[in-house]
């Protein structure tokens, strides 16, 4: 285990996400990218434990432009742009739980992405991806974007 | 997921802790699946959330599969539950009164969500039997990590 992994683990959550972009004519490109564990994350899990658990679920994902590089002591993503929410879960291995967000053919249309963050339906941010590693993405009029991001619930 | 149990006895009559116990548990992978629940936001058959602590008069070492106490006894409400926000802990306090419990030897205590799932399991070595004359408070932080 890398000095990385044991950063993310300390907050109790791994995560990955998977973009898959399909164009007009059907044709698929995906992609797998590691995210940034925030610091709030492990707060949020342990509220989640006992607090009323409506505002614990994962329900969306925030979509911006900022370039500024992801910390662990950040609670929003840079410059957030658009709010797409999660439709589709699913239990994975290990604990894990994979979420699905689609960004359909007309939302977003010309917009230039470059960092992601994965919420609770309290609007409490518990991952972020920034330009780095997400790179910089322009919707194009006719694709279709989908978000598959797998959390993992990592035991010590 | 990581939590540590603090059991006090403390005499009805004067106050005093006369003992004070105190073991890690285990998180269980029933606590992983309630869990996992509250973050899908699935309330099917009671929410995911803890709510109780279970005691009972097992012996056997927690291992990570266990669904319910070896020797389960009694379920009581949580009592209260505060934050540590700055350490990420949560802190589940629950109380057996002067009146409850009484003629028992507990070994084991366990968390149980308002589904009934158990999530967490400790054992202590001592058995420690309930009277009238103690008051039993279990006090559970659980830290994410």
């Amino acid at each position: 285990m890398n000095l990385l992994d044991l950063l993310l683990r300390k907050r109790g959550l791994t995560g990955v996400l998977e973009i898959e972009v399909r164009d007009s004519n059907g044709q698929i490109t995906k992609r797998q990218i590691n995210n940034l564990v925030v610091d709030n994350a492990a707060l949020q899990l342990v509220h989640a434990l006992t607090a009323a658990p409506a505002g614990y679920k994962i329900d969306h994902m925030v979509l911006g432009d900022s370039v500024t590089d992801p910390a662990v002591t950040d609670l929003n993503v840079g410059n957030p742009l658009l709010s797409v929410e999660i439709s589709q879960y699913e239990d994975v291995a290990d604990h894990g739980l994979k979420c699905t967000a689609v960004l359909a053919a007309d939302e977003g249309v010309g917009q230039t992405f470059k960092e992601i963050g994965l919420f609770m339906a309290n609007n409490q941010m518990i991952s972020r991806i920034g330009t780095a590693v997400f790179g910089s993405h322009t919707k194009e009029d006719n694709t279709t974007w989908t978000f598959n991001w797998t959390i993992t619930l990592t035991p010590p | 997921m990581k939590g540590h149990v603090v059991l006090e006895i403390t005499s009805v009559r004067d106050g005093r802790v006369v003992r004070r116990l105190e073991n890690n548990n285990l998180f269980l992978t029933g606590g992983y699946h309630e869990l996992r629940r509250v973050l899908k936001g699935d309330s099917t058959g009671g929410a995911g959330t803890i709510t109780s602590l279970a005691l009972g008069r097992g012996t056997s070492s927690p291992l990570a599969a266990d669904t319910s106490l070896e020797v389960p006894v009694l379920t009581k409400d949580v009592d209260n539950v505060s934050y540590d926000d700055p350490n990420g802990k949560v802190i589940i306090t629950t109380y057996l009164q002067s009146n409850e419990g009484n003629g028992f030897a507990f070994t084991e205590a366990g968390l149980l969500s308002a589904a009934g799932v158990l999530m967490a399991r400790t054992t202590f070595a001592v058995p420690e039997i309930k009277t009238s004359e103690y008051r039993f408070t279990y006090t559970w932080t659980i830290t994410a990590g």
